[in-house]
């Protein structure tokens, strides 16, 4: 590894601190699907993604897709600690009217594919990877979906397709919080036996604990130089809304972010300041 | 004699045996122009099986792994089952897919309402970066085969497969103008695209036998320049629309909206698909739902006479 435990730790707490900067200043964004893989994203863009650091778009490079686009908000602080943005060029694109031009220009790894319609990026990362074996390329895809989003039958559609393929240069990360926007996913409509839906699509599966950083990279380690000649899902086990207590297994929070009086609960909640965390 | 269809795959195979690197993905659909290119490049012959949602998503993620990517699905269901697809990934990021569908309008109207792409023209007419095309020749749907290399816009080809002929020569084919002209102004204009050009440029002929001027516009792209079909259509007294698409979206729609941004008036006479029930509750093919819709090749002349004699009418009130 190339960073500590406690220093990826420090990292996703230090993303989700800027996330609440940023978005509370925007006043719109989803905290609690950000928040969700902080941990696995902290881990997947220091550790394990092979990009060029400057942010030059690249065909050799890694291909991130993040098909639960609502989450993809944790990225911007990421990318400006990578120092793709600048303080001012980051807090000048996220207001209203504020430019994407940048973000188009440059390639940044999980924002090139424009998530947000749920289903659909699955399909895409089969495509590049399939195009990666195709044109004899090393590089993997990385795929973040969230677990309600497997309700869409286009999830199955591409798990069917990278199964017969095989597409063992993908990597899904499922962000398994359990919720969906209005209700726990086993009570609205069951997902499980999860597991055994993907490896019955000749997957290999893991699953881990998605807020623990150790685990995290085992997982994508092993996923990454895995030689079984299957694509890889890893069910990551997680809290949405992770970082703020107060937010921890409450359903309808999907579009949430602090504003007003909540704003400094939200910090306080973050900081570990108990009192504030129930 | 080739369809469109087999004009565009047979160029697609010789373009892929001069070294230009192009696949194909379909969910589940052959044809015998394919079956050279399934045989000599089974690696670039992709299946993603009767998933037309997936069909769009894994074309966009190979066209923006560096391939070239020509999708041939049976329509509508690569426009109607994958429009959120398209939409999101072909269209907003402006992904140079080209998306090919087999059968337009009313082809394969004996399979029923589900297999007839009536409103497809409308639905991708709101996309940006997206060109409908409607190849009325096999020349042009060779030509349309070619661009695939260079191509960097996504583009929506529907093959008729009732379009056998060669009307046009190369030099006349521009893409970036997006329509042909024949005959001369005058009297009416009459637009239309895919099956019912060659039909049209007969009747074309024998008003222009008689010396009364009249001009076809075949508006094989969606969209044009759109000044320079204004410029066209206004030399025309009058206009009319054909079409087997619904009338709602379609290409009658579209220059009754150009004509309202141009601030043009024109009387506009539009033939096009009306369901205002539903479907019908019968068996049906193409020649009973033209006949039905007054959409079959005796309706358009009469249509055409009438608004020729209005003309004349019109023309002799003035005087």
């Amino acid at each position: 590894m190339k960073y500590g435990i406690k220093e990826l730790e420090y990292k996703a707490y230090q993303y989700r601190k800027r996330f609440l900067e940023l978005f509370t200043r925007l006043g719109f964004g989803h905290l609690t699907s950000a928040f969700s893989w902080a941990e696995i994203a902290t881990v997947l863009y220091h550790e394990i993604l092979d990009f060029a650091p400057s942010g030059q778009e690249n065909i050799m490079f890694d291909k991130m897709v993040v098909s639960k686009g609502h989450g993809a908000g944790i990225l911007f602080p990421i990318f400006e600690d990578f120092g793709f943005f600048t303080k001012e060029e980051m807090e000048g694109a996220l207001q209203i009217g504020g430019s994407s031009k940048k973000i188009k220009q440059i390639y940044y790894p999980g924002f090139d594919f424009y998530g947000g319609s749920l289903g659909i990026g699955l399909g895409v990362a089969c495509g590049l990877a399939k195009g990666a074996k195709l044109q004899s390329n090393p590089w993997k895809v990385y795929c973040l979906v969230g677990d309600a989003e497997c309700y869409e039958g286009s999830i199955w559609e591409a798990a069917q397709f990278a199964g017969h393929q095989p597409l063992d240069n993908l990597i899904v990360i499922v962000d398994r919080n359990h919720l969906g926007c209005s209700d726990f996913t086993e009570h609205m409509l069951k997902l499980e036996p999860f597991v055994d839906k993907w490896i019955s699509h000749n997957w290999n599966c893991q699953v881990i604990d998605g807020h623990d950083i150790k685990q995290i990279y085992q997982a994508l380690m092993q996923a990454k130089h895995g030689q079984n000649s299957c694509p890889h899902c890893i069910i990551a086990n997680t809290k949405k809304g992770q970082g703020l207590n107060y937010l921890i297994d409450q359903p309808l929070m999907h579009g949430y972010v602090p504003s007003g009086r909540d704003i400094e609960r939200a910090y306080r909640c973050l900081i570990g300041i108990a009192e504030e965390c129930t | 004699m080739l369809s469109v269809r087999d004009s565009f795959f047979n160029e697609i195979f010789e373009l892929t045996k001069k070294g230009n690197d192009i696949l194909i993905v379909t969910p589940d659909l052959g044809a015998p122009s394919l079956d050279n290119f399934r045989k000599y490049f089974p690696e670039k012959f992709i299946s993603v099986g009767i998933a037309e949602q997936n069909l769009i998503s894994v074309s966009a993620g190979l066209s923006l792994s560096g391939k070239k990517v020509v999708v041939y699905g049976l329509n509508p269901f690569p426009i109607t089952r994958a429009f959120d697809q398209i939409r999101c990934l072909l269209a907003e990021q402006k992904i140079p897919v080209t998306l090919c569908a087999l059968n337009a309008g009313l082809c394969s109207a004996e399979c029923g309402y589900t297999h007839m792409p009536i409103e497809d023209i409308g639905m991708m007419r709101t996309l940006s970066n997206i060109h409908t095309l409607n190849p009325s020749d096999t020349l042009m749907a060779q030509k349309m085969a070619r661009e695939v290399i260079s191509c960097d816009y996504p583009r929506y080809i529907r093959f008729d497969k009732a379009i056998q002929e060669i009307l046009y020569q190369d030099c006349e084919i521009d893409f970036h103008l997006g329509f042909t002209t024949y005959g001369h102004p005058g009297r009416l204009c009459i637009i239309t695209y895919g099956y019912f050009v060659f039909p049209i440029r007969q009747i074309v002929d024998q008003w222009l036998k008689k010396g009364v001027n009249i001009q076809l516009v075949d508006l094989f792209s969606l969209p044009v320049q759109e000044k320079r079909l204004i410029d066209i259509i206004e030399k025309s007294q009058q206009i009319l629309t054909i079409e087997e698409n619904v009338l709602p979206g379609g290409v009658g729609s579209y220059i009754l909206e150009l004509l309202s941004d141009f601030q043009i008036v024109r009387p506009v006479k539009r033939m096009g698909l009306k369901f205002p029930n539903g479907y019908y509750e019968v068996f049906t093919n193409r020649n009973y739902i033209q006949h039905e819709q007054k959409l079959d090749i005796e309706s358009i002349e009469t249509a055409i006479f009438k608004l020729i004699q209005r003309s004349i009418e019109m023309e002799l009130v003035d005087e």
